[in-house]
C-alpha cells in the first residue's frame, strides 16, 4: 500500500506541474500508429517506449528500425532505431530518432529501465536528451529531461497504465504530457484499448484501437484519435523472429501519416 | 388554461385506475429512436418516412423467421444476402428459433442486429401448410386533425388509406392519401392528392417476382438505388452495409421517391436478373419564359404538401422515366452486381451557375449511370463495395436545349462538368465509389468501416448509399464504429465519422469539413429494465455571417447527452423516463428534456394505452430537441420541440379479435410562453380491418 501511495503521489505531483511548450511528437513504431498510438498499456516492443513501465513485461530482447512520413512530405520525416536487452530484473531500453531535413532536425535519444514492484504492477522510467538544430540565425538547443510510467494488471484481462511525459517542463521549454490507458484482452488474438492523453496546451486527445490477429501471422488493427481527430490503420505481419508492422493516420485536413517499422526479436 | 389543467388531470387519474393491466408489445429499438432524433436534428433536409414507414409494414405483419424461408426472412429489408442465407441455414439444421438470444450468437448476427429485428419477427412454431392457398386482405383507414390557435398550412384533416390484399402467389396494394389542406377533388386528379398501387406475383421457379404499378428499388450499396436511403445515416447502427438487393412493391405516403411502372425479378439471390422500366409524375420548381412557355427546372420539390399557389404549381410538373436493369451472380461467400440505368426528364434541368454551389449541379434532361458492386466473406468478416458512374447529357438535343444558356460562362475557365462543359464526358468528376469492411472478431465484439468517396458531379437521383450530408455527390469520408459487450450486461457502441465537402454547397462557400462521433453505453441487467446513456457531437463547417466581403468558416457543433430509464415493474406496465440536453457553439445555446412515458394493456378487455407527459426548454430553434412518440399503425411521430414547450399525447388502441384493431390519439403541444407561440392539438383515429 505504501508503494501505491509513493507512485501515485510521485505522478500526481508531476502532473500538477505540467507546463507550456510546443507538444513534441516522439513517433514510436508503426504499430502503435495502427492503433491512434492509445498504447500507454499495451505490450509490444515500441510500445515500451510509450510507457517504460511496459519494459517489465517484454519477454525477449529485440531490434527495431522504422521510418515515418508525416502527411507524405519527406521533409517532415522520422527515422527511429531501437534495442531492448531483456536483461533481469531490469531490462534496458534505448531509442534514437531523427526528425526534419538538412535545414532543421531534431535528433531525440533516450535511455530507459522499469522494474516490477509487485507481481501486478509495474515502474520504468527514461532519460531522453533532445537535440534541435536550425539553418541560419536559428539558435541551436538542446534539453535533458526524463519520463516514467507505471502499469497495473488488473485480472483477469485488463491493464492499466499511466505515463508522464517531462515533468521537468519549469525548467525547460519542453512541453509535457500526461497519458492515462487501458488495456483489455478481450480473448487470445483481440485486444482493444483506450487511452487519454494531455499534452501542455492542447486539447484533451481520447484515443482507442483495436488489434485483432486474424491468422497466426496476420494482425489487423485500426485506432481513433480525437484531437488532432483522425483514424488510424495498420496490418503487422510475423515470420519467425521478424515482425514487420505498416500504419496510417488519416486525417480529413493534413492527408495521410505513414509508418513501417521492422523489428526483429532474439528469441 | 383551466381546459388543460383539467385535461392534464383527467390523463392523470385514467392512468392510476388502469395501471394494473398486462404486458406491452415490443417497441422500435431505442437505439434506432435516437437516431432518428438525432439525424433529424442534424438535417433539415433528412426524411425518414419511407423508411420508417416500412418499419412500420413489418410491424404490422412481423416476418416468420421459424419457416427458415429466404424470401420470407428477406423481408427483414435491413439484413444482407448473407444474413438471410444464415438465418435460413440455421433454422432448416437446427429446427425453429426459441429465443432472441439465439440469433445474437449466429455468425454475421449480433445483439445490436438482433434488437433490430425483434419488433418485426415472429419466433412462433410454423404450422405446416395445407394444400389449400389463403388470402388476406388489410385495410387501414386513419384520419388525423391539428387545431391550433393560428391560421397555417399545417392545419386540417388528414385522411390516409392503406389496402394490402394477398392471395398464393398474388397480391396488390394501394395507398390514398390527403395532406392536411389538400382538396379531395377530381379534377385533374384520381380524387386524393396521392394514391399510389400495385400488382405483385410472386414465383417460386425463374420468375422470381413480377410488379406492376408503384416500386421501390435497392441495389448494392446504394450508389444508384436505394429506397431506404435514410438508414445509411445512421452512424451507431449495426452494420455500414446496405440491405439486400431488391425490388418491392411501394407502401409509403413519399409523394417523389418511387417508380411507376414495371419490374421484372429473375432467378435467386445468387444468380438472377432485374429489369425494371418507370415514368413517373414528380414535384419540380418549373423556370417559365415571359409567354409562359415552360422551358426548364431549376429544382426538384420535394415533401409531397400541395396546398399553396407555388406548390400547387410544382406538383407533378416534371415526368421522369427510368429504365434499369441489375445483373447478378455469385456463390455462398462471394456475390457480386452489375447495374445500369437510364434516366430521361421532360424538361432539363437548369441551374443557376451564378452561385458557385451550383456549378456542380445536373445540368440536361438526361443520365446514364452504372454501378459494380461486390460483397464477400464468411460470417467473421465481411467486405462490400460498390463504384458507380453518373454521366449526365448536355442540353443540346434535348427538349428545350436549342434555348442558349444565358449564364454560361464564355472565359473558358469553367470547372469540369459545368453546363457550358457537360457535352464531353467528363468521367473524373462523375465517379463514386463506397467499400467498407464488417467484423466480428469475437462474440463479444463488432466492428464497421467504411469509407467512400462521391466526386461533386456524380449525380444518382434515387440513390441512398452511406453518407452524412444529403444528395448525391460532393463528400468524401471515412466512418468506423465499434460495439462491445464490455461486461455481463454492460454493452459500449463508439463511432466516428469524418467527412470533407470539396465543393462550396448551401451556407458553405469553400471546402468544408465535418464530423460526428457517438458513444453510447447501455446496461440491461434483466428483460425488464434498461440503463441507457448517449453522448453524441456533430460538427460542421459553415459560413459566418458577414455583412460584407468573403464569408469567414465557422465551425458549427451539436452535442447532446441522453438518458433513458426503460422498466416494467409488473410486467404489466412499462415506464420510460428520458432526459436529454443540447448545447450548440459557438453560440452556446442550450436546451433540455424531460420526458416520461407510460405505456400498458389489460387483461380483461382487449385495450392497450400509451400516455407521455413531456418538458422541454431550450434557447432556441437550433438547440431544438426531438422526442419519438409511438403512433398510430403505419405512422411514425417525432415532434420537434423548442422554446418553452410541453407536449402530452394519450394514445389507445383497441384490438377486438384478430382483424379489427381500432386506435385512438389525442395530443397537445402547449408553447403558449414562447413569443408568438401557439396551444396545438392533434386528433387521430385509425381503424385497421384484416380479414
Amino acid at each position: 500500500m505504501l508503494r501505491w501511495n509513493a507512485v501515485l503521489l510521485l505522478l500526481f505531483c508531476h502532473a500538477a506541474g505540467l507546463n507550456a511548450g510546443e507538444p513534441l511528437f516522439v513517433p514510436h513504431g508503426a504499430g502503435a500508429m495502427g492503433m491512434a498510438f492509445s498504447v500507454t498499456a499495451t505490450p509490444g516492443h515500441w510500445n515500451c517506449f510509450h510507457n517504460q513501465a511496459l519494459l517489465a513485461t517484454v519477454p525477449s530482447s529485440g531490434f527495431s528500425v522504422g521510418l515515418e512520413n508525416r502527411f507524405m512530405i519527406p521533409a517532415l520525416s522520422s527515422k527511429a532505431v531501437s534495442g531492448i536487452l531483456a536483461c533481469r530484473p531490469a531490462p534496458l531500453a534505448l531509442v534514437a530518432t531523427h526528425y526534419g531535413n538538412a535545414d532543421y532536425f531534431r535528433i531525440f535519444t533516450g535511455l530507459g529501465s522499469a522494474v516490477k514492484i509487485s507481481n501486478s504492477i509495474s515502474l520504468g522510467v527514461q532519460v531522453d536528451y533532445i537535440s534541435e538544430r536550425g539553418a541560419g540565425e536559428y539558435r541551436d538547443v538542446s534539453h535533458v529531461t526524463f519520463e516514467t510510467g507505471v502499469t497495473c494488471l488488473i485480472p483477469p484481462a485488463l491493464t492499466v497504465g499511466v505515463h508522464l511525459f517531462n515533468p521537468l517542463a519549469p525548467m525547460n521549454t519542453l512541453p509535457s504530457s500526461i497519458d492515462a490507458g487501458l488495456n483489455w484482452t478481450q480473448s487470445e488474438g483481440l485486444f482493444l484499448t483506450l487511452t487519454g492523453s494531455k499534452a501542455s496546451n492542447e486539447p484533451l486527445s481520447v484515443q482507442c484501437g483495436i488489434s485483432w490477429d486474424v491468422m497466426q501471422r496476420l494482425t489487423l488493427r485500426t485506432g481513433y484519435m480525437s484531437s488532432p481527430s483522425a483514424f488510424a490503420f495498420g496490418i503487422g505481419f510475423k515470420s519467425g523472429s521478424l515482425q514487420a508492422d505498416t500504419g496510417f493516420l488519416l486525417n480529413s485536413m493534413t492527408g495521410v501519416t505513414s509508418s513501417v517499422s521492422i523489428t526483429w526479436l532474439i528469441k | 388554461m383551466e381546459n388543460q389543467i383539467s385535461f392534464r388531470i383527467t390523463f392523470a387519474i385514467l392512468l392510476m385506475v388502469l395501471i394494473p393491466c398486462h404486458l406491452l408489445c415490443q417497441e422500435e429499438s431505442i437505439a434506432l429512436r435516437e437516431s432518428v432524433e438525432e439525424i433529424l436534428a442534424l438535417s433539415e433536409d433528412a426524411d425518414p418516412a419511407a423508411m420508417l414507414e416500412e418499419m412500420e409494414g413489418l410491424k404490422e405483419s412481423p416476418v416468420s423467421i421459424n419457416t427458415g424461408d429466404e424470401k420470407e426472412i428477406s423481408r427483414l429489408f435491413f439484413l444482407s444476402e448473407f444474413q438471410v442465407i444464415v438465418l435460413a441455414d440455421h433454422i432448416r439444421k437446427n429446427g425453429s428459433v426459441v429465443t432472441l438470444y439465439e440469433l445474437a450468437l449466429l455468425p454475421a448476427f449480433d445483439r445490436n442486429t438482433v434488437l433490430l429485428m425483434a419488433p418485426y419477427i415472429s419466433l412462433e412454431p410454423v404450422a405446416p401448410k395445407g394444400g389449400k392457398s389463403y388470402s388476406r386482405t388489410l385495410v387501414t383507414m386513419t384520419a388525423s386533425a391539428r387545431f391550433s390557435g393560428n391560421e397555417n398550412g399545417t392545419e386540417g384533416l388528414r385522411s390516409l388509406l392503406k389496402m394490402k390484399h394477398e392471395q398464393g402467389s398474388f397480391s396488390f396494394g394501394l395507398t390514398a392519401e390527403n395532406d392536411p389542406g389538400e382538396l379531395f377533388t377530381l379534377k385533374n386528379g384520381p380524387g386524393t392528392d396521392f394514391l399510389s398501387g400495385y400488382i405483385e406475383y410472386e414465383g417460386k421457379g425463374f420468375i422470381n417476382r413480377i410488379i406492376a404499378g408503384d416500386f421501390a428499388v435497392r441495389a448494392g450499396e446504394g450508389l444508384l438505388f436505394n429506397s431506404s436511403q435514410w438508414l445509411g445515416s445512421w452512424l451507431s447502427s449495426p452494420s455500414f452495409m446496405s440491405g439486400r438487393s431488391t425490388v418491392a412493391p411501394y407502401t409509403s405516403t413519399e409523394e417523389n421517391s418511387y417508380f411507376r411502372g414495371i419490374s421484372l425479378t429473375f432467378g435467386n439471390m445468387n444468380t438472377g436478373v432485374i429489369l425494371f422500366a418507370s415514368s413517373n409524375r414528380i414535384d419540380a420548381r418549373i423556370q417559365f419564359t415571359e409567354d409562359s412557355t415552360a422551358t426548364g427546372v431549376s429544382n426538384l420539390v420535394r415533401g409531397g404538401i400541395h396546398i399553396t399557389e407555388s406548390q400547387l404549381e410544382a406538383r407533378n410538373s416534371l415526368t421522369e422515366t427510368v429504365t434499369g436493369l441489375r445483373l447478378i451472380a455469385g456463390a455462398e461467400k462471394v456475390r457480386g452486381g452489375v447495374t445500369a440505368s437510364a434516366t430521361w426528364f421532360s424538361l432539363p434541368f437548369i441551374p443557376d451557375l451564378t452561385e458557385p454551389e451550383n456549378l456542380h449541379a445536373f445540368a440536361g434532361d438526361r443520365l446514364l449511370n452504372l454501378a459494380a458492386d461486390i460483397r464477400a466473406g464468411t460470417g467473421s468478416v465481411l467486405f462490400f463495395a460498390e463504384a458507380g458512374i453518373g454521366l449526365a447529357s448536355p442540353l443540346t438535343g434535348s427538349a428545350g436545349g436549342d434555348l442558349s444558356d444565358p449564364q454560361a460562362d464564355t472565359t473558358g475557365t469553367d470547372p469540369p462538368g459545368s453546363v457550358s462543359t457537360v457535352g464531353e464526358m467528363n468521367i473524373s468528376d462523375s465517379w463514386a465509389a463506397t467499400a467498407g469492411l464488417r467484423a466480428k472478431p469475437s462474440g463479444r465484439v463488432t466492428f464497421n468501416i467504411l469509407t467512400r468517396h462521391y466526386s461533386p458531379g456524380y449525380h444518382a437521383f434515387h440513390s441512398g448509399a452511406f453518407r452524412a450530408g444529403s444528395g448525391s455527390g460532393n463528400e468524401t469520408g471515412v466512418a468506423a464504429s465499434l460495439h462491445i459487450e464490455a461486461a455481463r450486461h454492460l454493452f459500449i457502441t463508439a463511432a466516428a465519422d469524418h467527412y470533407r465537402i470539396p465543393w462550396p454547397r448551401y451556407r458553405s462557400s469553400s471546402p468544408s469539413y465535418g464530423s460526428r462521433i457517438e458513444i453510447k453505453g447501455e446496461y440491461q441487467p434483466g428483460d425488464d429494465i434498461l440503463l441507457r446513456l448517449a453522448w453524441t457531437s456533430s460538427s460542421r463547417e459553415y459560413d459566418a455571417a458577414t455583412e460584407t466581403g468573403t464569408a469567414r468558416s465557422v465551425t458549427h457543433t451539436r452535442q447532446h447527452l441522453g438518458f433513458v430509464f426503460d422498466i416494467c415493474p409488473a410486467g404489466t406496465l412499462r415506464l420510460t423516463t428520458r432526459a436529454s440536453a443540447s448545447i450548440i457553439t459557438p453560440s452556446g445555446e442550450k436546451g433540455y428534456l424531460l420526458c416520461q412515458d407510460f405505456s400498458c394493456s389489460f387483461r380483461a378487455i382487449p385495450l392497450k394505452l400509451w400516455f407521455r407527459y413531456a418538458l422541454c426548454s431550450t434557447g432556441g430553434w437550433d438547440s431544438r430537441l426531438y422526442a419519438w412518440e409511438n403512433d398510430l399503425l403505419s405512422s411514425f411521430s417525432v415532434p420537434s420541440l423548442s422554446g418553452e414547450m410541453t407536449r402530452s399525447y394519450i394514445m389507445l388502441s383497441w384490438k377486438h379479435n384478430d382483424h379489427i384493431e381500432v386506435r385512438l390519439k389525442y395530443g397537445f403541444t402547449d408553447g403558449t410562453n414562447n413569443p408568438g407561440g401557439t396551444f396545438r392539438q392533434e386528433v387521430k383515429g385509425q381503424v385497421r380491418i384484416g380479414f
